[in-house]
């Protein structure tokens, strides 16, 4: 008797500590995703129902559609072929209501790029503001102008070299020499 | 190309340790974004070439309402200090022997044969179909060969973090820049300059801008009914910009 008893708790027990381990798991999961350390990025617009293109397709793709915006804008000057694309238009429905910015903290464009860790570089020539908004302040959030890294730069150093840099080695003049020709 | 990737970081940190210790310029490396949005007009086509006509008896001494109103079209500070970009200068030129003096406004001449396009290193500096010529500041490493290069001194660089920049006229540090022709209100549909505007708003009217290839715009028929020159025409740069009386 003594022997089937023991023989008949041990995994229920065991099954038991699992079942809580489990449970605890998934209580502090979902706990997780509503505490994170880092807040979620504000991704609610001021102004209109929809963007240009599917949300899915702006998250993944919106710095192609700029890029190629940008060619037929500075160097064509064709905006009419896709002037919907075009980093002002951006700015005009996506700027919030708060700060009348995209790149204030919290605000569209800013708290996107700092949950994924990306630089926006677009606003050190590119206005934050609406169009025809009046001059207002600095924006809250320092885009400094250093970590401006391309591939273009690397490209050139591999065209002068005809070698990718030994990082190792550490830099002289005539790395310097390869990148700014 | 993935190779690329995995070097940047380490890669620019390097180089930018040995730019500092090199003394080179702090904005040489700085890749920046710019450019104007528009709205309506069509795209720059080689069938117009536009051009600028001073008439500088017509010019005044001491008035500079085309340099306010280019500052204001385009957002500059309307500083003058020898490091504060400046698009359009008023120059006083004067005769010692005989001290007649007149005066003129020099900007970018916008050359057909433009020295500042022959020396870019990354293709920034560009002239459009339309005979503009312009910085792509995406690309402009802040190396100011261009300015360099320019007999006209038309060029200027950002050396400071620009704030409030207008939407239709993206500036920022580490970036050279220069007259524009207004191509923001070109790219729009219009076919005026802020500078033209702003000399006819007081009354002086010397500045014609049009289309130099239409031979009924306003421009051509003055050209070619009144003697002009292009400053330093010895260069055969064959400029967008002339001037009569000089």
């Amino acid at each position: 008797m003594r022997r089937l008893a023991k023989g008949w708790v041990k995994p229920a027990a065991l099954g038991a500590f699992l079942l809580a381990c489990a449970l605890t798991l998934a209580y502090a999961g979902s706990g997780t995703q509503e505490s994170s350390r880092v807040p979620k990025p504000n991704v609610t617009t001021a102004k209109g129902e929809k963007c240009v293109e599917d949300t899915e397709y702006m998250r993944k793709n919106h710095m192609k559609l700029l890029r190629h915006h940008r060619i037929t804008a500075v160097h064509e000057g064709d905006n009419q072929k896709t002037d919907k694309y075009s980093i002002v238009n951006c700015v005009n429905c996506h700027a919030s209501a708060k700060d009348n910015s995209v790149t204030g903290p919290g605000d569209f464009c800013q708290s996107c790029h700092a949950y994924a860790a990306v630089k926006i570089t677009c606003f050190e020539c590119h206005s934050s503001k609406p169009s025809g908004s009046p001059p207002a302040f600095h924006p809250a959030v320092s885009q400094g102008p250093l970590n401006k890294t391309t591939r273009a730069t690397m490209m050139r150093y591999q065209a002068y070299h005809g070698r990718l840099p030994n990082l190792d080695a550490g830099f002289n003049a005539k790395d310097v020499a390869g990148v700014i020709r | 190309m993935s190779d690329f990737d995995t070097y940047r970081r380490r890669f620019m940190g390097g180089v930018l340790g040995v730019a500092a210790t090199a003394a080179l310029p702090a904005g040489v490396l700085f890749w920046q974004t710019a450019q104007g949005e528009v709205k309506d007009g069509p795209p720059a086509s080689d069938k117009v070439r536009w051009g600028m006509l001073v008439d500088t008896t017509k010019c005044g001494t001491g008035c500079d309402a085309c340099v306010r109103g280019c500052d204001q079209e385009n957002g500059l500070s309307g500083d003058t200090s020898p490091t504060s970009p400046q698009w359009i200068r008023k120059v006083q030129v004067s005769n010692p022997r005989t001290g007649y003096s007149f005066s003129l406004p020099m900007m970018c001449q916008h050359c057909e044969e433009p020295p500042c396009v022959d020396v870019c290193p990354t293709g920034a500096s560009f002239k459009r179909a339309d005979g503009i010529v312009l910085v792509d500041r995406h690309l402009c490493i802040g190396c100011r060969y261009c300015m360099m290069a320019c007999p006209y001194k038309a060029r200027s660089f950002i050396h400071q973090p620009v704030t409030d920049q207008l939407a239709e006229v993206p500036r920022g540090i580490g970036c050279v820049e220069s007259c524009t022709f207004c191509v923001q209100r070109i790219d729009a549909g219009k076919q005026t300059t802020a500078c033209q505007d702003a000399c006819n708003a007081e009354g002086h009217q010397a500045i014609y801008f049009g289309n130099l290839k239409d031979p009924d715009s306003e421009i051509s028929r003055r050209l070619a009914s009144y003697r002009s020159q292009e400053v330093l025409a010895s260069l055969n740069l064959h400029t967008g910009v002339r001037y009569e009386g000089i």
